[in-house]
Parts: C-alpha cells; sequence; structure tokens
C-alpha cells in the first residue's frame, strides 16, 4: 500500500497509484474491474506476448495467466513497482517458458499471427503488408534473444526506454544500446534479403 | 560501418535525444557521409517496424472479451467468490438396475424450488466393492465446488453405506439386492440442475469418477 503523502506523489506516483486501485478492485471482484483492467493493459501484454511466441493462441494464454496472477496477488502489491511492469515481466518470463518447451525454429512466419488479427484488419490492408511483414518476422527471429525481446518490447508491446529499462533491470543506457544493435542488425538483414528501403 | 555517433544515433531515430547532445548529433550528420547512411538505414528500419506491428490491431475485441469472461469466470470459482452458499439437500436411494427411489431428507431451499432447468441425478457406479473413501478421492472436493460454482448443483455429493439397502418390488416385497462383481454396485450421487442431459452428461465427463466407474445419468421430475 502506498503511503506517500500528496506533496510527494508526482504524475508518475499517481499513475501508479490508480493502476494498484484498478487491480485491487479487479481483486475484489468490483463489477467491470477486469473489463478495465484488459482495456488498460490488455493490448501491450497480448502484443508482446504475440510478437515472442508467434502464436495467438500461446499469446492468449499467456496472457489470461499473467492477469490472472496480477488480480490474485494484488493485496502483496506493494506499490514500488507499476502493475505494467509486473505484467510484462511475468509476460516476458512466461513467453521464455514456452519457447522453451516447444524448441521451436527461429525462422518461424507468421501465418498464426495472420490468422488471429485477420478478422480485424481491411483485408487491403492485410494484403499490402502480408509479404513485408513476413520478411520483417524473419528477421526478427533471427536475432539473438536479447536483441530481439528489446524489440519486440519496445515495437510490439510500445513500452518506453524507461518501461524496458525498470522490466530488464538495466540502465536506460543499456536499452539504447541494445535496441541500436537490434535496429542495425535488422536494417543489414532487410538489406541482404534486397528489401528495398522504407520511403521516410 | 563505421558510427561516431554510438548510441545517440537511435536516440535521434527514436526522438529521444534532445537540447545540445541533439545539436551536435544533426551537426555530424551534415559532415558525415557514414553516420548518415547509419542513421538513413536505422530510420527505415525503424519505420518499418513501426508501421508492421501497429498495437490497434493486435488485441482484437473478440479476444478481450473472451479473456475477461475466463478471468471472471476463474475468480467465482476460487475462495470467496460464491456469492450464494444455496444447500438444499435431496436424497436419494438407489438399488441395482431397476431403478430408485427420490427421496427428500429436507425441504428444497428457495433457489433450487425457483430453478427452472431440470434436475438431474449422478449415480456413482462402482466396479469394485466395497470403494474405499470414495468421495474423498483426488477431485471430488474440485469438481463439487465447480458444480456450486457454476450454479448447477444445490448441495455436495453425498455418500451412499455400504450395504445394499432394499430393493422394493412392484408388488410391495422387498429384497435385499446383490453387491459384488456381477452387480452395479453404486457409491454415491449428486444431484445438479442442467438444461438437458446433454449438459448434465458434460458435467460428468468434467469429473473426476469416470477415473473409477461409470455414472448414471437420470432426469428427475
Amino acid at each position: 500500500m502506498n503511503d506517500a503523502s500528496p506533496a510527494h506523489r508526482s504524475g508518475k506516483g499517481a499513475q501508479v497509484d490508480d493502476a494498484l486501485a484498478l487491480v485491487r478492485a479487479a481483486h475484489q471482484r468490483e463489477p467491470g474491474a477486469v473489463e478495465r483492467l484488459l482495456e488498460h493493459y490488455g493490448p501491450r501484454v497480448f502484443a508482446c506476448a504475440m510478437r515472442m511466441t508467434e502464436d495467438a493462441a500461446a499469446a492468449e494464454e499467456i496472457t489470461h495467466d499473467v492477469f490472472l496472477a496480477l488480480i490474485r496477488t494484488a493485496p502483496r502489491f506493494r506499490g514500488d513497482a507499476s502493475p505494467a511492469t509486473w505484467l510484462h515481466r511475468a509476460t516476458m518470463n512466461r513467453c521464455r517458458d514456452h519457447l522453451r518447451t516447444r524448441r521451436r525454429s527461429r525462422t518461424v512466419g507468421l501465418n498464426t499471427v495472420h490468422h488471429a488479427i485477420a478478422g480485424e484488419l481491411r483485408s487491403d490492408l492485410r494484403v499490402q503488408n502480408r509479404e513485408r511483414d513476413d520478411i520483417l518476422a524473419a528477421a526478427v527471429a533471427q536475432l539473438p534473444d536479447d536483441l530481439r525481446e528489446v524489440v519486440i518490447l519496445r515495437f510490439g508491446a510500445g513500452l518506453s526506454y524507461d518501461e524496458i529499462a525498470a522490466l530488464m533491470h538495466s540502465p536506460k543506457g543499456s536499452v539504447a544500446s541494445r535496441l541500436h544493435r537490434a535496429v542495425r542488425r535488422l536494417g543489414e538483414l532487410l538489406r541482404t534479403r534486397g528489401v528495398e528501403r522504407e520511403t521516410i | 560501418m563505421q558510427n561516431h555517433l554510438g548510441d545517440d544515433a537511435i536516440l535521434l531515430v527514436e526522438g529521444e535525444l534532445t537540447g545540445e547532445r541533439r545539436m551536435r548529433a544533426e551537426a555530424h550528420l551534415r559532415e558525415c557521409v557514414q553516420c548518415a547512411d547509419e542513421v538513413r538505414l536505422l530510420r527505415s528500419t525503424h519505420a518499418r517496424l513501426n508501421r508492421a506491428w501497429p498495437l490497434e490491431h493486435v488485441f482484437p475485441d473478440l479476444v478481450k472479451k473472451r479473456l475477461a469472461a475466463r478471468l471472471q469466470e476463474r475468480r467465482t470459482r476460487e475462495p470467496g467468490g460464491l456469492r450464494n452458499a444455496v444447500v438444499a439437500a435431496a436424497l436419494l436411494l438407489a438399488a441395482g438396475t431397476g431403478g430408485f427411489l427420490l427421496g427428500r431428507r429436507n425441504a428444497p431451499g428457495r433457489a433450487d424450488a425457483e430453478d427452472p432447468r431440470p434436475a438431474f441425478a449422478l449415480l456413482l457406479e462402482e466396479p469394485e466393492w466395497p470403494p474405499q473413501r470414495p468421495l474423498a478421492r483426488a477431485g471430488y472436493a474440485e469438481w463439487s465446488r465447480d458444480l456450486i460454482a457454476a450454479g448447477r448443483s444445490t448441495g455436495q455429493g453425498r455418500k451412499l453405506t455400504d450395504e445394499s439397502g432394499w430393493r422394493v418390488h412392484r408388488d410391495g416385497s422387498v429384497a435385499r439386492p446383490e453387491l459384488g462383481p456381477c452387480a452395479i454396485n453404486y457409491s454415491g450421487w449428486y444431484l445438479i440442475r442442467a438444461a438437458n442431459y446433454d449438459e448434465a452428461i458434460d458435467w460428468v465427463r468434467r469429473g473426476p469418477h469416470l477415473r473409477f466407474g461409470s455414472v448414471l445419468v437420470r432426469q428427475l421430475e
């Protein structure tokens, strides 16, 4: 429980308090609390799991498990880590477990990902992007684990540098360094595949 | 590829570089072809990543609703999740294969009386006799809780006594049914509410007893 006086509550601190209140509401089974929690954190958690596992069914299971665990542990939250950080850390751990047990090839395509989101994308957008995304996904899959994870957290889950740093227990500079190496290596991989550069 | 900017290159592309550092980086790019090329590669790849993974398309409403429903159902089944603890006892006497007599030990509770769904008796059959503490076997308590949490059961399962009971014949005479390997032996019963036989049978399949014996499902009037 965060007992900081109002004078000490920065904008960020207030956001964490609001997040904790929402998690506790879900723990206490208040009507609509679970939906609000999913509305708030679900997209990035699911996106993260989807990009890591490239498996819509696995991503849904992992998302379910981490939210369930978050709601159950609400009474033990001390407020020093935000629910978002907790969720993403739990998601990454479960994704790594899933990948370890699955022992899947790194060059898996995006078919399952497209299946999951097909209903939400306009068909023309889907057709245009599919081939390009497949090449990009294959390139991401070839990255070493630490670089792949930072790419997924930044671009797949939309986390900020600060959030990624908190998640990985790394300084912000290390996050930047990994992202730099990852994006550069991806660019070089795409270039060797003859993919035309995007027009900026 | 040579890079004089170091990690400032990606920070510049990401819009994270500010103030004097940004100005120095931009000035360098105007003079260094190699670094300018590096930054162009980073920008191009960065743009591709942003366009390839639009967050708003990744979490469909259908998935969100399904997750919400699963989470709520799961939480309802956990301790403290039951809003009502309606207990209505019904005593079911059964013997042999000819049928059974239904009796009520207690008057039905309000929820039971108002529930429009048909009631089904689930008679737990045992291939070996006598079974050891049948309802204490793994899985029964949890299944009972699931039934109650789903609003399908108004009480716990009950074990029948180890003796065979009595069969009342049509002419009023009574006789002890035989127990043993050739007879059907019942160890316990559950009384549940379900929409129809299909649902009642589905609940049986989800329960633990099929590991030990079959279950006779009979609708009650």
